[in-house]
């Protein structure tokens, strides 16, 4: 249904995207996940012909968005990030623009009635969309991508400053118009992405670093028959007591918690859970919690993003200066970076301090 | 192109925009008018001589947020993602000011209707600068779009379309102080007023239609190109 190719835009002497290519099939909802200034934005206004491409393809149904760009623009319902309303118009007045702008052949007033249902903004009809909160232009804004009932819906961060009742709202609605369309979502919010769609394309500094189902990323990242087990009583028995079993690998504290609680990370050949908790009866060491060390899409995330930024200055540690100097523009990206970076190294410096403390 | 038209000209008259630009308009045609009256000439030259300066300053006000609000709100996004052509975007907006600006003129109209009745109007002249004032005001107005398709900024838009007009408008003042005959030529043609006068003396000059309509096109195509570029450009 959409199909990407190699597309690549510079600003200027700054890379937004990096020869980034996939493909998107009929009734698929992709998520589309990275950090702010990752390039999600800029993506999405490629595939809707809002900026063209410095280099690469779009081609939505076969119709390349800049070769026949009235063919493909008619199968797009796009709501960007901040959504395109006419604060002075009402939300009928401004419905019915939209309608008549995408040239829209099906019966005007039942076909905006049923969208203003889909998207529950009846109520607020004859309001003045200046007037409205956030959740409801939000939705407005949602009610315009609907408009034609176009086959690939492209939605970036559509529950950006919501609250928590309208986010699950959202994402319901979408998963709904998700089961006869074709949906690409955008967001820096991993809960939603594994809430809602069925493919997940990570994107970093221009770069797409990994592309997989939300459950296959998980499995893929984290360690075979890795548990996290928090235990009460004499760490230095229970540790004792965990090496001893055949199957365990390697085992030690992950953290400490109050009075005589540890959490264990435990890594072993094939899965310890039964055994863990046999032998810990035995020695009257009760086990508090236990999970297996699958990491959630959120860790993913910071471990792909964060890889892919060491792996850069790896490559290129004089780059560094320079690649700041570009980004002067871009610094909600540095912004972003910086953020995962203090967060991972305290967790590790966590972990030191603990081991350290055995 | 019929709804972009449709929404730009419904704008105009659910804001106090147009209603500036009418309501004063009015008001000060209405003043010079007046004094025209009382002085009792049956002729409106210097009513319509007054008109010109009040399209230098109005008109900017017309066209300053065309565009320059729809990126300002990012509504350009819906526009240029929607499957229209450039050329209706640009064409819709262009004819929404253009209609507020013949239904302006249209009121006026008045003031011959009342001069018929009292006197002997020069009909001939005054369809000639009404004529030329609808192909002046589409002039001015297209250089307004095209400077407000520039920036984001209404008021950077106005400002600098008001500050060509007048430069335009000027141009006129200083051609006799040009003795080369090939620089006063290329002023002349920069002398968006000069154009005009032809109609005021009733004649219908196919030249200045023509140079007219080149202005129209030239900025309308230059503001179909701005909004495309972003597009096209790699």
């Amino acid at each position: 249904m959409i199909e990407i190719q190699n597309l690549t835009k510079r600003f200027g002497n700054k890379v937004a995207l990096d020869n980034v290519s996939f493909t998107v099939n009929k009734g698929e909802i992709l998520g589309f996940l990275g950090p702010n200034g990752a390039g999600k934005s800029t993506t999405m206004n490629i595939i809707t012909g809002y900026i063209s491409s410095t280099e690469g393809t779009v081609k939505i149904d076969g119709h390349d968005i800049l070769l026949e760009p009235i063919e493909a623009k008619k199968k797009i319902g796009y709501l960007p990030e901040q959504p395109p309303l006419y604060m002075d118009m009402t939300v009928d007045e401004y419905l019915s623009f939209v309608y008549e702008i995408k040239g829209c052949k099906l019966d005007k007033a039942s076909h905006l009635d049923e969208i203003k249902e889909v998207v529950k903004i009846k109520d607020v009809e004859k309001r003045k969309i200046k007037n409205l909160s956030k959740g409801y232009k939000q939705r407005v804004g949602l009610a315009q991508a609907l408009i034609g009932n176009p086959d690939v819906l492209i939605l970036d961060e559509p529950t950006v400053g919501l609250d928590p009742k309208q986010i699950i709202e959202m994402r319901n609605l979408i998963k709904e118009l998700g089961k006869d369309r074709t949906v690409i979502l955008s967001s820096h919010i991993m809960q939603e992405i594994s809430a809602v769609c069925e493919r997940v394309i990570i994107i970093n500094k221009g770069k797409i670093v990994a592309s997989d189902t939300p459950e296959n990323l998980s499995r893929r990242f984290s360690e075979t028959n890795s548990v996290i087990a928090r235990i009460e009583g004499d760490s230095f028995q229970v540790l004792d007591t965990i090496n001893n079993i055949p199957e365990v690998t390697s085992a030690k504290i992950y953290s400490k918690k109050d009075d005589g609680v540890c959490d264990y990370l435990i890594e072993s050949n094939t899965d310890i859970r039964r055994a863990l908790f046999f032998e810990m009866a035995k020695i009257n060491c009760p086990i508090i919690m236990l999970r297996s060390n699958e990491l959630s899409l959120e860790e993913i995330f910071l471990t792909v993003t964060n890889d892919n930024a060491a792996a850069e200055q790896a490559q290129n540690p004089e780059g560094q200066a320079e690649g700041q100097a570009e980004e002067l523009s871009g610094e909600l990206e540095e912004g972003q970076k910086e953020q995962v970076n203090p967060g991972l190294s305290n967790n590790e410096k966590g972990e030191d301090n603990d081991e350290s403390g055995i | 192109m019929k709804a972009v038209f449709k929404r730009e000209f419904w704008a105009y008259l659910n804001a106090p925009i147009g209603y500036i630009y009418i309501g004063v308009f009015l008001a000060l045609s209405g003043y010079f008018y007046a004094l025209n009256i009382l002085s009792g000439i049956p002729s409106l030259e210097y009513v319509f001589a007054n008109c010109v300066i009040l399209f230098l300053f109005l008109i900017p006000v017309l066209t300053m947020k065309i565009l320059a609000e729809e990126k300002n709100q990012k509504t350009d996004q819906l526009l240029l993602t929607a499957p229209v052509k450039t050329q209706d975007i640009v064409l819709g907006k262009f004819f929404a000011a253009l209609a507020i600006h013949t239904v302006t003129l249209a009121i006026t109209f008045l003031y011959v209707i009342v001069i018929e009745i009292h006197g002997k109007p020069y009909y001939s002249e005054i369809f000639g600068t009404y004529f030329g004032f609808f192909l002046l005001g589409a002039a001015f107005i297209s250089i307004g779009e095209y400077i407000s398709s520039l920036t984001e900024n209404q008021v950077i838009s106005a400002v600098s379309t008001f500050g060509i007009l007048f430069l335009l408008y000027v141009i006129d003042w200083i051609l006799p102080l040009f003795s080369n005959q090939f620089i006063a030529a290329i002023l002349k043609y920069a002398a968006i007023t000069i154009w005009y006068e032809d109609f005021t003396n009733g004649i219908l000059s196919l030249s200045s239609v023509v140079y007219y309509l080149s202005v129209i096109f030239v900025f309308l195509y230059l503001t179909m190109y701005q909004l495309d570029r972003r597009r096209w450009k790699s």
